[in-house]
C-alpha cells in the first residue's frame, strides 16, 4: 500500500516539474490598415449649421499588448476628404491639432493630439438624402463611404401641456406617467431621450440642470433612480412621482436659488449605421455568455470605421408657478 | 446516385429473401433477460454462451438476448459478466421451440470486482459495432470529479471527441458541431442536457444503468444527428428491496429512492444545486447565481397474467436552470426541459422483439431582460415522438430491425441580436421516418449490416435525401483480430442558433431548418482495427472521412432587416483514432490517441472551427489499492485550439457621451484582430486525481471522494479578452470532496 502511494506521488512530482506556464505569442502579421471616423452633427432643422466631422488613423502595432504604449501618433493628416450630397461636393478643412480626451487621465499615452477634418455650414441639408464621404490618402489609397441621413421626428405627449407643465393632472385619464412617443419608429435605429429640470445657486451664474430618472426602482431595499438608456424603442414614460421627487432633490442642492421655470426634453437620435456602430461598440446580448471575435459594424469600404449621423431633439415646457411653489421650503 | 440507391436495395432484398433458405435443422433457441441478484436490475452485456458450440449472445441494453439455432438435446449454458459470479445452467433444447431462461447473477465482492470497467464481447464475435463505444457506471466513476461526476466529461476522455475548455461539459465528435449531437433519454430527445451554461450534464449518473455512445457509422435505427448518438438507459429500480442513497458534492446534493411494486420496481432521482459558489471557479470569478436541478423517475410492470412476456415503463424527467439575480437591473434566465414517455416491450411468441416508445419532450429557454440592456429572447419547443421498433432474430443467427418513427415538433423563437435585428419564428413540422436493418450473423468470421432510413414527411422543406443508407461490415480472421467498415448517410433538420465564438452562451434555441436554407447532410467513411493481444489488453484503430453539406451559420453580421439571415457552409473532417485498454483486478488503463482534422468552408474561405483538435491525448488509470481504497487518474493532452491572433490595434471612436459634440476628439485603443482562427493556442495538458474509500457504517455502505483537478495548476488558455486581448485561463487547481451514503 505505502509503495502505491509512494509511486503516486512521486508521478505527481514529476508533472508538477513540468512546465505550467509556456512562452507564446498570441500575435501574426501586421498589416496596414486605415481607419476612417465621420460623422454627421445635423442641425435640428435641417437648415445650414450642419457639421461634419473626421478624423483618420492607422493600424499600429506595440511590443507587447498595452496599446498605450504606442510612440507614433496614428492619426494620419494630409488627408483630402470629399463630402457629397445634393447640393455639391465640399472637401473638408484640416483643423488644428485636437487635444486627445482620453489622455487627459491616466494611463497617458505617448501622444496627445488628433487630427480632425472638418466642414460647417452645410447648406441645402434635407431629410433622408444620400450623403457620401470620399477620402484619399496621402499614399492615394481611397476609403469611402455613404449613408441616408435621419428623415425628421414628430414627437407625441401622453398629455398637452398647452400652457404651464405639471404633474397634478387627472391620473385616473392620463395616468401616473408622462409618455412621450416619436413618429419614423424603426428598430434600426437608436435614441437616447433625457428630461431635465434647470435650476439656479445663488453662488453662481451658471445654469445648472438636474436629469429626472423615468422611475425609482426597488434594488436590494434602497430605492435607486432608473435613467433613460439608449433605446430602439419608439417612446419613453416619466413617472410624474419621479418628476416630483426630482423637484423636491434640487430645492435641497447646496445653495439652491430658485428653479428656472422650464422642464426640457432632449433626445439624441442616431442613423441606422451609427446605432449599429454604438450597439456593437456597447452592447451586449447578456452579461453571461462569452462570444469572441465579434466584429465591431464599419460601412467604411477600403477600411473600417465608422461614417454616421446624428441629430438632437428639444422641446421644453413652462413649469406651473403654483407647481414651483409645492417644492419652495 | 439513384444507381448506387437501386443496386443497394437489389442487394439488400436478395440477401433478406435468401436468408430464410439457409435455416438449419434440428436445432431450437434459447432467450431470456439476465439479472442482478441484489437488486433484479438487468444485466447489460452479460455473456450467455452454448457449452462447446459458436452459439451465443451479449445482453442488450434490457438485458435480453436470443440465441437462435442451438442444437436439439440437454445444453450447458455458460452466462457470464466481469463483475459477476459464472453460472453453468444445463438446459432442453427442443427442435423448432423457443426455450426461455431467465438468470440471475451474483456479483462478485468488492475486493474481487477490482476495477473492472466493462466486459468483453465474447459471444458475437461478428457484431458490427464500428464507433460504439460502451459505458460502464464503474468508468465515470473513475473519473476525477471535481464538483459534479459527469458524463458528458467521460465522453471527452474517448478518442475522437474533444471539448473547448474546461467551463463547458459540451462535446465535439469527430469535427462535428456541438448540435450534431442526438442525447436520447431512454429514447426521447433531450434538446438541452447541460446546466449552469453548459459546465455540467443534466443526466444525473445515479440514474443511469447503461450508456451507449456512437461515435460515428450509427446504423439506421438512428437518425436526426450528423454526428453522434448518446443513448442514454436509466435504471430500472431494486426488484427485491426498498434501498436509499444520498450524496453530497460541494455544489449539490442529492436524493435516490427504489424498491419494488407488484409485479415490478420503481427509481426515483433527485438532484439540487445549493452552493453556487464552485461555479466561480469555472467561469473566472464571474458572479453567477445559478441554480438548478434535475428530478427522474422510472416504473416497470410487467403482469404475466395481463400480459405474457410483456414489460410497460412508464418514465419522466425535469430540469431546469436558472439565474436569478434579484436586481431589476440586470436580466434573469430561465431553461427547463421535461420528458414523459411509455415504453412497451414486448417478448413474442415468434422471435420477435418488439419496443414502442411513446415520449413528450419539452424544452424552454427564455431570457427576460428586466430593465436591463439585455436582449429579450425565448425559445419553445414541443416534441411528440412514437416510434415502433421490431427486431426478428432469424434460426441462422440473422437479424432484422425494421420499424417507424414520427417525431411531431413545435417550435417557436423570438429573439433580438445586437443590431436590433429581430427573428420571429413558429414553426411545426411532422417527421415520418421508416427504417430497416438487416445483420448478417450467419457466417463465422463475416458480419455485415445492410440498413436504410427512408423519410416520407420531412420537417424542413429542404429537406435533405429520401434515402440514407447504412452499411457496417465486421471480418474477423481470426479470434483475437477484426476489421471493421462503416459507411452512410445521415441528415439533421433541427439546429441550434450558435456560433463557435460564443465560447459561454447563456441561450443556444433550437429552430427547424428555415426555408430558403439546406438542411445539413453528411456522409461517413470509417475503417478499424480492433485487436486483443492478450485476454487483459485491447487495441482499437479506427480512421475516418466525413463530407458535410448545407451546415447552416447565423449571419452575426445581419446589419439590415434584408440581409440573409442564415447561410450554408460545408465542411470536412477526417483523421485517425488509436487505443488501448487493459484491465485486470488491479489495474484499469485506457489510453488514446487523436489525429484529427476539421474545417468550413464558405466560398473559397476555409476556415477551422474552433473544435479542430489536430492532436489529442487521454489516459485513463484506476488502480484497486485494496481494502476499499482506490485511486484514479485521469491526463489530457491537446493541441491548441484555433484562435483568431491579434494583428494590431487601433483607436475606436468609443461613442460614451452620445450628448456631446465632441465625440470624434475621444478614442480608445483596441486590438484588431486577424483572419478568424488562423493561429493556435499553447497546448492544453490537465491532470487529475482522485482518491475514494468506501466502508460500511452500520447498515450504510458509505463512499468518499477526495479529488484534484488540474494538480500541476497548468495555467491552459481559454481565450483572449476580445476588447483588451488579456489572456483568461481555464479552471485552476481545484480540491473538493464528495460523500455517498446508501442505505
Amino acid at each position: 500500500m505505502k509503495q502505491k502511494i509512494f509511486l503516486l506521488l512521486a508521478v505527481v512530482l514529476m508533472l508538477l516539474n513540468m512546465s505550467c506556464q509556456e512562452d507564446f505569442n498570441p500575435k501574426t502579421d501586421f498589416k496596414e490598415q486605415y481607419i476612417l471616423n465621420c460623422y454627421v452633427n445635423l442641425d435640428y432643422d435641417y437648415y445650414d449649421s450642419t457639421l461634419i466631422y473626421a478624423t483618420v488613423s492607422k493600424l499600429y502595432n506595440v511590443d507587447g499588448f498595452d496599446p498605450s504604449k504606442n510612440k507614433i501618433n496614428p492619426y494620419v493628416s494630409g488627408v483630402k476628404i470629399y463630402c457629397s450630397y445634393n447640393a455639391g461636393t465640399y472637401q473638408l478643412e484640416q483643423d488644428t491639432l485636437k487635444i486627445r480626451k482620453d489622455t487627459l487621465n491616466p494611463p497617458s499615452f505617448k501622444y496627445d493630439t488628433i487630427q480632425v477634418y472638418y466642414k460647417s455650414f452645410l447648406k441645402y441639408i434635407f431629410p433622408s438624402h444620400t450623403m457620401s464621404v470620399t477620402a484619399v490618402m496621402p499614399d492615394g489609397k481611397v476609403l469611402s463611404a455613404s449613408i441616408q441621413l435621419l428623415e425628421g421626428l414628430q414627437l407625441g405627449f401622453s398629455y398637452d401641456f398647452i400652457n404651464f407643465f405639471k404633474t397634478r393632472i387627472n391620473r385616473f385619464l392620463f395616468g401616473n406617467a408622462f409618455t412621450i412617443r416619436w413618429g419614423g419608429y424603426t428598430n434600426e435605429r437608436l435614441y437616447l431621450p433625457k428630461l431635465t429640470i434647470p435650476y439656479e445657486k445663488d453662488s453662481s451664474y451658471s445654469m445648472y440642470y438636474q436629469e429626472v430618472p423615468c422611475t425609482y426602482i426597488n434594488r436590494n431595499g434602497k430605492y435607486e433612480p432608473l435613467f433613460p438608456s439608449p433605446t430602439s424603442k419608439d417612446s419613453i414614460s416619466y413617472d410624474y412621482s419621479a418628476i416630483d421627487s426630482t423637484m423636491a432633490q434640487i430645492t435641497r442642492v447646496e445653495n439652491f436659488k430658485n428653479f428656472v421655470g422650464t422642464i426640457v426634453f432632449q433626445m439624441v437620435e442616431m442613423d441606422a449605421a451609427l446605432s449599429k456602430y454604438y450597439e456593437s461598440t456597447h452592447g451586449s446580448i447578456d452579461q453571461h455568455s462569452i462570444s469572441l471575435d465579434q466584429s465591431v459594424y464599419s460601412n467604411i469600404n477600403g477600411g473600417i470605421g465608422i461614417f454616421g449621423s446624428r441629430r438632437i431633439i428639444t422641446k421644453s415646457w413652462n413649469l406651473d408657478p403654483n407647481y414651483i411653489m409645492l417644492f419652495i421650503p | 446516385m439513384k444507381k448506387i440507391i437501386s443496386s443497394f436495395l437489389l442487394l439488400f432484398a436478395s440477401l433478406v429473401i435468401c436468408s430464410n433458405q439457409l435455416i438449419a435443422g434440428g436445432t431450437g433457441s434459447l432467450r431470456g433477460f439476465v439479472t442482478d441478484s441484489t437488486n433484479g436490475e438487468y444485466i447489460i452485456y452479460a455473456n450467455v454462451v452454448v457449452q462447446g458450440t459458436s452459439s451465443g449472445s451479449p445482453t442488450d441494453t434490457r438485458g435480453y438476448y436470443f440465441i437462435p439455432a442451438i442444437p436439439v438435446g440437454k445444453q450447458t449454458i455458460i452466462i457470464s459478466h466481469i463483475n459477476y459470479k459464472t453460472k453453468y445452467i444445463v438446459v432442453d433444447i427442443k427442435e423448432n421451440k423457443i426455450t426461455r431462461l431467465d438468470v440471475i447473477l451474483s456479483p462478485k465482492n468488492i475486493e474481487l470486482q477490482g476495477v473492472n470497467v466493462i466486459g468483453r464481447n465474447e459471444t458475437k464475435p461478428t457484431e458490427v459495432n464500428l464507433g460504439l463505444e460502451k459505458i460502464s457506471i464503474k468508468e465515470l466513476e473513475m473519473i476525477p470529479s471535481g464538483a459534479e461526476p459527469d458524463v458528458f466529461r467521460a465522453l471527452q476522455t474517448m478518442s475522437g471527441v474533444t471539448t473547448t475548455g474546461d467551463v463547458t461539459s459540451k462535446y465535439y465528435v469527430r469535427g462535428g458541431g456541438g448540435d450534431q449531437n442526438l442525447v436520447l433519454f431512454n429514447g426521447a430527445t433531450i434538446y438541452n442536457p447541460f446546466h449552469a451554461m453548459g459546465i455540467f450534464s443534466v443526466i444525473d449518473p445515479e440514474m443511469i444503468s447503461t450508456v451507449e455512445f456512437y461515435k460515428g457509422g450509427f446504423n439506421a435505427d438512428y437518425g436526426g444527428r450528423i454526428s453522434s448518438i448518446l443513448n442514454i438507459v436509466t435504471k430500472d429500480g431494486n426488484k427485491n428491496s426498498y434501498h436509499a442513497t444520498g450524496s453530497a458534492s460541494l455544489l449539490s446534493g442529492k436524493l435516490a429512492f427504489e424498491g419494488p411494486i407488484p409485479y415490478g420496481s420503481f427509481i426515483v432521482t433527485g438532484r439540487k444545486s445549493y452552493f453556487s459558489e464552485i461555479l466561480k471557479k469555472y467561469l473566472n470569478d464571474q458572479s453567477a447565481p445559478f441554480d438548478f436541478y434535475d428530478i427522474s423517475f422510472k416504473v416497470n410492470y410487467g403482469n404475466p397474467n395481463i400480459l405474457q412476456n410483456g414489460k410497460f415503463i412508464l418514465y419522466g424527467f425535469a430540469s431546469g436552470d436558472a439565474v436569478k439575480n434579484n436586481d431589476p437591473l440586470l436580466e434573469d434566465y430561465t431553461v427547463k426541459n421535461n420528458i414523459l414517455g411509455m415504453t412497451w416491450n414486448q417478448v413474442w411468441s415468434s422471435p420477435l422483439f418488439s419496443v414502442i416508445n411513446l415520449s413528450y419532450s419539452g424544452y424552454r429557454a427564455e431570457l427576460l431582460p428586466n430593465l436591463s440592456d439585455a436582449k429579450a429572447r425565448m425559445n419553445k419547443l414541443d416534441d411528440i415522438t412514437a416510434d415502433f421498433d421490431f427486431t426478428y432474430v432469424y434460426e441462422n443467427k440473422d437479424e432484422m430491425d425494421f420499424g417507424l418513427q414520427n417525431k411531431f415538433l413545435n417550435i417557436k423563437l423570438r429573439q433580438e441580436n445586437l443590431y436590433n435585428s429581430i427573428t420571429d419564428f413558429n414553426q411545426s413540422g411532422w417527421d415520418l421516418t421508416g427504417f430497416i436493418n438487416y445483420r448478417f450473423y450467419r457466417w463465422d468470421k463475416l458480419g455485415v449490416e445492410l440498413g436504410m432510413r427512408s423519410k416520407f414527411l420531412a420537417l424542413s422543406q429542404g429537406r435533405p435525401f429520401i434515402f440514407e443508407p447504412r452499411i457496417n461490415v465486421t471480418y474477423r480472421p481470426i479470434p483475437l483480430l477484426a476489421v471493421k467498415a462503416s459507411v452512410g448517410r445521415y441528415s439533421q433538420e433541427v439546429t441550434t442558433l450558435t456560433t463557435e465564438n460564443d465560447i459561454i452562451s447563456l441561450f443556444e434555441p433550437w429552430i427547424i431548418i428555415p426555408n430558403g436554407v439546406g438542411a445539413p447532410e453528411a456522409s461517413e467513411l470509417s475503417l478499424g482495427l480492433e485487436a486483443y493481444l492478450t485476454s487483459q489488453l485491447e487495441l482499437d484503430l479506427t480512421g475516418y472521412y466525413k463530407y458535410i453539406t448545407n451546415l447552416l451559420e447565423s449571419n452575426q453580421t445581419r446589419y439590415a432587416l434584408d440581409a440573409n439571415e442564415f447561410m450554408n457552409v460545408n465542411g470536412k473532417s477526417y483523421g485517425l483514432e488509436f487505443s488501448t485498454k487493459f484491465q485486470n483486478d488491479l489495474l484499469y488503463l485506457k489510453t488514446n490517441y487523436s489525429l484529427g482534422w476539421a474545417y468550413k468552408m464558405y466560398g473559397d474561405v476555409r476556415y477551422y472551427p474552433r473544435y479542430d483538435i489536430r492532436h489529442s491525448v487521454n489516459i485513463l488509470a484506476g488502480i484497486n489499492l485494496g481494502k476499499g481504497w482506490e485511486a484514479n487518474a485521469t491526463w489530457s493532452l491537446r493541441s491548441g485550439m484555433p484562435f483568431t491572433p491579434i494583428a494590431g490595434f487601433y483607436d475606436r471612436m468609443p461613442i460614451d457621451n452620445v450628448w456631446s459634440n465632441y465625440i470624434f476628439e475621444t478614442y480608445k485603443a483596441v486590438v484588431y484582430w486577424g483572419e478568424i482562427n488562423s493561429a493556435r493556442l499553447p497546448y492544453y495538458h490537465r491532470l487529475d486525481l482522485s482518491l475514494a474509500r468506501k466502508f460500511k457504517i452500520y447498515l450504510a455502505d458509505v463512499s468518499l471522494e477526495a479529488s484534484i483537478l488540474n494538480v500541476y495548476n497548468r495555467k491552459n488558455i481559454f481565450y483572449f479578452d476580445r476588447d483588451t486581448g488579456k489572456k483568461v485561463y481555464m479552471l485552476p487547481f481545484f480540491p473538493s470532496v464528495s460523500l455517498k451514503v446508501e442505505l
